[in-house]
């Protein structure tokens, strides 16, 4: 009863606008589209985990996402870079400083190395932060230098991972936020220059025992230096 | 290519199916022949699949349907709400026979769910569990979705309507 009642309602059918031919071929034309788009997209992405596993010493954590990040600096290049600057920027702020690495001599390269914010969602594959560590002497004093740069201090991504030290604030000179704590017996300071892009640079000096051989104005000169940021 | 020929062969055979299972859904010859179309491009696309599919019938007026739900969802094909409840029908049926009009009028006044499980049960002649496959829903919601479709039309229609 109601399946002719139904029939009965589409005796009257207009002829038909449906066009199976052209259907077809737009169809045809968006599948071949898509194919080449993803043998591009595929192409792109061997390239891009290509240059990963080049540069990259350690085994990939992840696949490869779309990053922003280093795409003409490689991760080797921008630790170079940044081992340079700091080398530089103490020099400059400490003429009689001598900038070593921890374990060798003084002509041997600082420790430059990464991390990677493995909480992140989705992983990242590409260094957030760059590290060093190195040994400062200055006259008869010595202490050990650690340097982070960083890229979003106040990335979602890696809130967890980093976070602005305690100490006192004080504007920097291109709009930084520059946090400065000196511990009372002289032997440890920290500067932290959180940059109005969201980058950061963190300068850690210690010793053992006495006062640290730069000042904490020294540290800061240091830190705000532009060379510094990823 | 010979799954191509299989392809046309085979809409061309259920077009005008499609096209009448369309437009009692949309109650538009118009926007069925679009839905229609649409409906062809997603076999095209998947037609490995649903050649593969128990029922490629019932397969197809799935993806008709779905196409339909999708298309009432889009800000330009929204329906405009009305404070006025459609108008019954202004003759009254004899011997249980629905004029064909009045009928159409009746259909128009159903919520696009519950004619798409109206259609798809009884014109499509699809099983209460293959109408709530296709629709994504209980087969207690297809039950009470046809049963209270059914009444609506008999108490506007104000005639017998028995079900097959």
């Amino acid at each position: 009863m109601m399946q002719q009642l139904f029939d009965e309602l589409t005796t009257n059918a207009p002829p038909s606008t449906v066009d199976i031919d052209a259907i077809v071929a737009r169809e045809r034309r968006a599948m071949r589209r898509r194919r080449i788009a993803g043998t591009g997209a595929t192409a792109l992405a061997v390239a891009v985990l290509g240059l990963l596993i080049q540069v990259d010493p350690r085994p990939p954590e992840a696949p490869p996402a779309a990053e922003s990040t280093p795409s003409v600096e490689t991760v080797q290049d921008i630790a170079s870079r940044l081992t340079d600057a700091l080398r530089y920027a103490v020099s400059r702020e400490a003429p009689t400083a001598e900038l070593s690495s921890v374990d060798g001599g003084a002509g041997a390269p600082l420790e430059v190395s990464y991390r990677v914010c493995g909480a992140a969602e989705p992983p990242r594959t590409l260094p957030m932060a760059y590290m060093a560590s190195a040994r400062v002497r200055v006259d008869d004093r010595d202490a050990v230098l650690v340097f982070e740069a960083g890229a979003r201090v106040a990335d979602a991504f890696c809130a967890k991972t980093v976070s602005i030290p305690p100490g006192t604030e004080s504007p920097g000179p291109a709009g930084e936020r520059v946090f400065t704590r000196l511990t009372p017996d002289g032997s440890k300071a920290s500067v932290f220059v959180a940059r109005p892009d969201g980058t950061f640079v963190h300068l850690y000096l210690h010793r053992a025992e006495g006062q640290i051989p730069l000042t904490v104005a020294q540290l800061t000169a240091i830190a705000v230096d532009r060379a510094l940021e990823l | 290519m010979r799954s191509e020929d299989e392809f046309r062969a085979y809409v061309s055979a259920r077009l005008e199916s499609l096209r009448r299972t369309a437009y009692l859904l949309c109650r538009d010859w118009h926007l069925a022949d679009d839905l229609v179309s649409i409906t062809i491009g997603k076999l095209y696309r998947h037609w490995t699949r649903v050649r593969a599919a128990d029922n490629v019938d019932a397969y197809s007026r799935g993806v008709l349907t779905r196409v339909y739900l999708d298309e009432l969802r889009r800000p330009w094909r929204r329906e405009d709400a009305t404070a006025d409840t459609p108008e019954p029908p202004a003759s009254q049926p004899v011997d249980g026979i629905v004029e064909r009009s009045a009928l159409a009028q009746l259909l128009d006044g159903l919520p696009p769910r519950q004619r798409a499980v109206l259609v798809l049960r009884f014109y499509c002649d699809l099983s209460v569990e293959e109408t709530a496959a296709l629709l994504h829903i209980s087969r207690g919601t297809v039950k009470s979705q046809s049963a209270r479709g059914l009444e609506t039309l008999r108490s506007l229609a104000r005639v017998e309507v028995s079900e097959p």
